[in-house]
């Protein structure tokens, strides 16, 4: 301390500057919190996609249960209806009356009996979804008419005085309930419930089986309807209507014909007709179920004659989904199927179509007893004889809610899916009704729904099938994402198939055989090139690409092979030159050269393009590509061509190759090459007839590319996705590789030189096995981009969610989906949350293959730092 | 300056005095010019290799040892705007002739490099590079070349039985040897070393020496060092370079006891360099 000041020793021994320290500090934390930050961020968007995903996958929940004793209803329910808003259920029971009450309250509301005119209801049918009702008399006669509920919003001034409040916002002057809305306006609810005049279908023999459906237009209503009477005797009726709209008189005109008999003693417990009554069904109560075609009305047939409730079973259950495609079976037993209708070969039926079990759902463990579809989607409701009350979806064959019996020992009469699934009302045996609201938001989603097979409706198997939406209600949407992540791994893989070999052979070019100021120049003409707005690519792939590779798609396949062979001829030539010449054109001359070998053969392919496809392609490339014309042979060859050169190369060095090395040592250097190429020609001609040979006996033996990997083309298919990707692909590839190979250490280079190895050996033999991790790294990096690209494959890849291998025809990738379907999708519905998915999968992918990329550039890292 | 300048331009001839073997010449360098660019990096150099001799070269930092080394086996090739003139013949052919096939002249000559620079592969494959590259596959000879190299390079005993791993599991001294065994594998005539001991502890430097010791009658050596005890260890002829010139050629005992010239002197007693 005594010591004077100043003195570098004391200098160095002062504390470091608190400003540095602070500095230091400051730096050290930013960047803690940065890094944090960071993966926060990553982790919140996990997190973030997980919870939109998640409800996907939870099934339902039950939100409340009231319960209320029905007195007012006596007789046996026929049919509950309820309304949207789940307000007011209108209830018909076999002594033709109709009882009202409010569903939150059990208050009842006034209704109109139906006027039956004496008759003893002996049958009934119902269609869910807009309220008609057909009634079967034993007087033969049957009557159509309307049950539900009329809603009508009004201003809340012309609400009546002196209403009784029902609670939660209701309140009813005991005709119909008035529900506040905001906005000063109320919903009036009030019972609809008419009848028409009866009309006589089977004389004096009562109606035991009916069924019926409405078509038609305004002015020409039509309603087809079958019935049973009680002698078996099947009637198909089709009455047309003819409304003139000026005077609204109505004319019916009513056409029967007589079904074939059914064998004696069946008894009929159900009838049921399609839509268009073009199928009639018609059920035993031993399960025996009669398909008759009714396509031709004038003359109906017995189709098919199936035991859909095998043994001692009776069959309990036998109707339709909602959309009429499905028809669930419920028997005595339990069992709860669906069955479609499907045009099958070989089927035991007229009309060739057969009733196929799609799906078996879980069972029951009592007898089937209730039934009710859904009127917007495939859910639905069964019951039970021990009184339980599952809620089902039939594609994703979940049972998602099990309502367990409220009191012992109890029996529903009827059970109700309100209109919005959001809601079950049953009228037990006991005197009482049970209300449930219920919150099931995605029926339709499991694992196996959207990652496995499934067996849609229609469809002749099981399979993997995206598609989300339609123009009709009765739509059975198929959200699997295997198609889509196909299309990803499609398109990435052919992408790649283009791509890799590329941006290889550049980065090995520039980094090894290109002098510095050649590779200055080229390297960021490359990089350049990533710098393309992928929309670009698109853009220019769907617009101009893919037209031109349709009108040219043989000169294209024959680009494929003219190019490399362009460029190797124009190697071999090089070598002939003079050595003088070969020398002062060295540099940009030969560079030149390069691409004007690329150019002609390019040209050539194209002006041999129309010759190549008479040759190879039967003169018609798509014909051929189907499969009509041509065959597999030419086109097999080519793809084989390459691999047969490298097989018949490696023939030859291995026989020949040290001889012909000293005999090409001992030529003058223009003689070598002569020598040199004229082994070149003969290896080819030897590698073409090899290839065409290996075709002709693979095509032989029937392993032709068409219909696996070559299929019907269309415009917008994955090689011009290949090709455009590619173009995004390349540079990341040639760059984070050319980096990679640059970074092996010089003094590698020069002991493989020193060793007397030539460049390419080097480059192949040692550079490239040094810096594999790196070029793997690149690959993998450039596949993640390609995984991930989206305005490309939305562009050009015409988004059909299709899995075939088949370059020719088109795909819709992950990422593609996400933003085409996006704008389409409700915020929390079923739909948002399946792009959801498709987002946190791709995220998976993506994340996989980056983090296999920088795990394997970590290894990388630290083997190169011990060179 | 001034006596540099005089220097470079009143270019005095090489003083001159090698010892001959008794096979004759095997390398013959003639009013070898070179330059990097504009600079000039070896001036009119002009000596013989001899058969069978191991010949050191020494001198300062900088003064063109590597360079000329490296012009031997053409290594050179690789440098941009690099100007030669002169000749360099390798038993009567012309190094820098067009035709020369640079290829077959490297396999003619071995080449060992300052710092260890194994392959990072297995210590077979590293050792059979120069056959592989030939395009022999007889599992029988390269089985035989890897058990003569490594004898020769005195890696045999520590090596055979781990031929299989990787050659940078080796120690820097074991690597130099395996390096060795790589430069003789091909059966070279001459063997270039360029400091090959520069990055290696006393030890595994004796062990290098008594190796080029026991490969002299086989080989020609050519090594460039910076350690005057060991030029005067291993070798025959020394040649002394200063700037881009070679100043004294001459048999090694005489360069280092009693050198023609005053500036050897200085360079080899260390009062300069
Ligand atoms: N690739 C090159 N490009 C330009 N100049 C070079 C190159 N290699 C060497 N030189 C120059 O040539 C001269 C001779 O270099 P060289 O490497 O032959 O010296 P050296 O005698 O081997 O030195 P050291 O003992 O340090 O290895 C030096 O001035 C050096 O800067
Ligand atoms: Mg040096």
């Amino acid at each position: 301390m005594s010591e004077p000041a100043g003195r570098p020793t004391r200098r160095r021994r002062a504390p470091t500057r608190r400003s540095v320290l602070v500095m230091d500090r400051l730096a050290d934390w930013t960047i803690r919190i940065g890094g944090i930050g960071v993966i926060l961020a990553v982790f919140g968007i996990m997190a973030f996609l997980a919870e939109v995903v998640v409800p996907l996958f939870t099934g339902g929940e039950v939100l409340s249960r009231i319960e209320h004793a029905k007195d007012a209803i006596r007789g046996r329910v026929l049919v509950d209806k309820l309304d949207e808003y789940r307000t007011l259920s209108v209830a018909l029971t076999d002594d033709g009356k109709v009882t009202a009450f409010h569903a939150a309250s059990g208050r009842a509301i006034e209704a109109r009996d139906l006027d039956l005119g004496g008759g003893t209801i002996t049958s009934f049918a119902h269609l869910p979804v807009n309220g008609l009702i057909a009634l079967g008399f034993a007087d033969g006669s049957v009557r159509f008419g309307r049950l539900g509920v009329e809603v009508k919003v009004i201003a809340s001034t012309d609400v009546p005085a002196g209403l009784a409040d029902l609670g939660g916002g209701d309140s009813t002057d005991g005709r119909a309930v008035y529900t506040r809305l905001p906005g000063e306006q109320v919903r009036r609810l009030a019972v609809l419930a008419q009848l028409d005049p009866p009309q006589s279908i089977a004389a004096g023999k009562a109606i035991v089986g009916l069924d019926y459906r409405a078509g038609g237009t305004v002015e020409r209503p039509s309603r087809a309807f079958v019935t049973v009477d009680s002698d078996g005797v099947i009637r198909l009726s089709n009455a047309t209507s003819r409304v003139n709209l000026l005077t609204r008189q109505v004319q019916t005109q009513v056409a029967t014909t007589t079904l074939p008999d059914l064998p004696p003693g069946t008894k009929v417990s159900r009838v049921l007709m399609t839509e268009k009554a073009d199928q009639i069904y018609v059920a035993g109560e031993d399960g025996q179920v009669f398909r008759f075609d009714t396509r031709d009305f004038a003359k109906p047939m017995l189709a098919e004659q199936l035991d859909l409730a095998p043994g001692d079973q009776k069959l309990t259950l036998l109707d339709f989904l909602n959309g009429e495609q499905s028809i669930v079976v419920g028997t005595s037993a339990g069992a709860v199927d669906i069955y479609f209708r499907l045009q099958r070969e070989g089927a035991r039926s007229s009309d060739g179509y057969t009733m196929v079990r799609a799906r078996s759902l879980e069972p029951h463990g009592a007898p089937v007893t209730g039934f009710a579809p859904s009127i917007r989607t495939k859910s639905f409701l069964t019951a039970d004889a021990a009184g339980n009350i599952w809620f089902r979806h039939a594609t994703s064959e979940q049972t998602i809610l099990k309502l367990d019996p409220p009191a012992p020992g109890l029996r529903y009469e009827a059970v109700v899916l309100a209109p919005r699934d959001d809601g079950i009302l049953a009228i037990g045996d006991n005197g009482r009704y049970y209300n449930w609201r219920i919150s099931v938001p995605h029926p339709e989603t499991t694992l196996h729904s959207i990652f496995g097979k499934v067996w849609y409706e229609g469809y002749a198997e099981p399979s993997y099938t995206w598609q989300s939406s339609s123009g009709t209600d009765t739509f059975e949407p198929k959200f699997s994402l295997v198609p889509l992540i196909f299309g990803t791994i499609k398109a990435t893989l052919y992408c790649m198939l283009f791509a890799v070999p590329i941006a290889l052979a550049a980065a090995i070019f520039t980094s090894e055989f290109v002098n510095r100021q050649v590779r200055a120049v080229v390297k960021p003409t490359m990089e350049m090139m990533a710098s393309l707005p992928s929309v670009v690519l698109g853009f220019i792939a769907a617009l101009i690409l893919a037209p031109i590779v349709e009108n040219w798609i043989a000169s294209v396949i024959l680009a494929f092979a003219a190019i490399p062979l362009g460029l190797f001829l124009g190697a071999y030539l090089w070598q002939m030159l003079p050595e003088r010449l070969a020398l002062r054109f060295g540099g940009l001359p030969k560079f030149a050269l390069m691409f004007l070998a690329v150019g002609l053969a390019g040209y050539l392919a194209w002006w041999l393009g129309g010759a190549f496809e008479r040759l190879a392609f039967g003169g018609d490339f798509k014909a051929w590509a189907n499969g009509t014309v041509g065959s597999d042979a030419p086109f097999l060859a080519l793809l084989l061509l390459p691999l047969s050169f490298i097989a018949v190369s490696i023939g030859f060095s291995r026989a020949f190759g040290l001889a012909w090395r000293d005999l090409l040592r001992a030529l003058a250097p223009m003689q070598a090459g002569m020598a040199d190429f004229a082994r070149w020609a003969l290896l080819l001609v030897l590698a073409v007839l090899l290839a065409l040979a290996l075709a002709w006996i693979m095509t032989g033996a029937g392993l032709g590319p068409r219909g696996t990997l070559v299929d019907t083309y269309v415009q917008r298919n994955t090689l011009v996705v290949g090709f455009a990707m590619g173009f995004a692909v390349i540079p990341i590839i040639y760059t984070i590789s050319e980096d990679a190979l640059n970074a092996v250490p010089e003094h590698l280079r020069a002991a493989s030189l020193a060793c007397g190895a030539t460049p390419w050996q080097t480059a192949v033999s040692i550079i490239l096995p040094t810096a594999m991790s790196g070029v793997f790294a690149a690959i993998m990096i450039g596949m993640g981009r390609a995984v991930g690209e989206t305005m490309i494959v939305v562009m050009a890849a015409g988004n059909t969610p299709v899995m075939e291998w088949n370059i020719f025809s088109g795909l819709r990738a992950l990422s593609a989906n996400i933003a085409v379907e996006l704008p389409e999708a409700v915020k929390d519905d079923t739909l948002y949350r399946m792009l959801f998915l498709a987002a946190l999968t791709l995220f998976a992918m993506t994340f996989v293959i980056n983090t296999l990329a920088e795990l394997i550039r970590q290894r990388f890292r630290k083997r190169a730092m011990q060179l | 300056m001034a006596a540099i300048a005089e220097m470079q331009s009143s270019a005095p001839a090489t003083e001159y005095h090698a010892k001959h073997g008794d096979q004759g010449p095997v390398i013959e360098v003639r009013d070898f010019n070179l330059w990097y660019g504009a600079a000039q990096a070896l001036h009119d150099i002009t000596m013989t290799i001899e058969r069978g001799l191991v010949t050191a070269l020494i001198g300062p930092s900088g003064c063109g040892k590597s360079t000329l080394l490296r012009c031997l086996n053409r290594m050179n090739d690789l440098v941009d705007g690099l100007t030669i003139r002169g000749t360099m013949l390798l038993e009567g052919q012309d190094i820098y002739d067009a035709r020369t096939d640079v290829i077959a002249l490297r396999k003619r000559m071995g080449m060992v490099f300052q710092k260890p620079n194994p392959f990072p592969m297995s210590i077979y494959e590293n050792v059979i590079y120069p056959l592989r590259v030939d395009g022999i596959r007889d599992r029988r000879i390269l089985d035989e070349t890897v058990e003569r190299a490594l004898r020769g390079a005195a890696l045999w005993e520590e090596a055979k039985d781990r031929l299989n791993e990787s050659a940078l599991g080796l120690s820097g001294g074991q690597q130099q040897r395996l390096c060795i065994a790589r430069a003789i594998a091909g059966d070279p005539e001459v063997l270039l070393m360029d400091e090959p001991c520069s990055a290696l502890d006393p030890i595994a430097t004796l062990k290098i020496e008594e190796l080029i010791d026991k490969l002299s009658g086989q080989y020609t050596i050519i090594i460039v060092t910076h350690n005057m005890q060991q030029a005067a260890r291993v070798s025959d002829n020394t040649a002394f370079m200063y700037l881009g010139r070679l100043i004294e050629y001459g048999e090694t005992e005489q360069v280092f006891t009693t050198p023609r010239l005053q500036r050897t002197l200085d360079y080899v007693t260390g009062r300069f360099g």
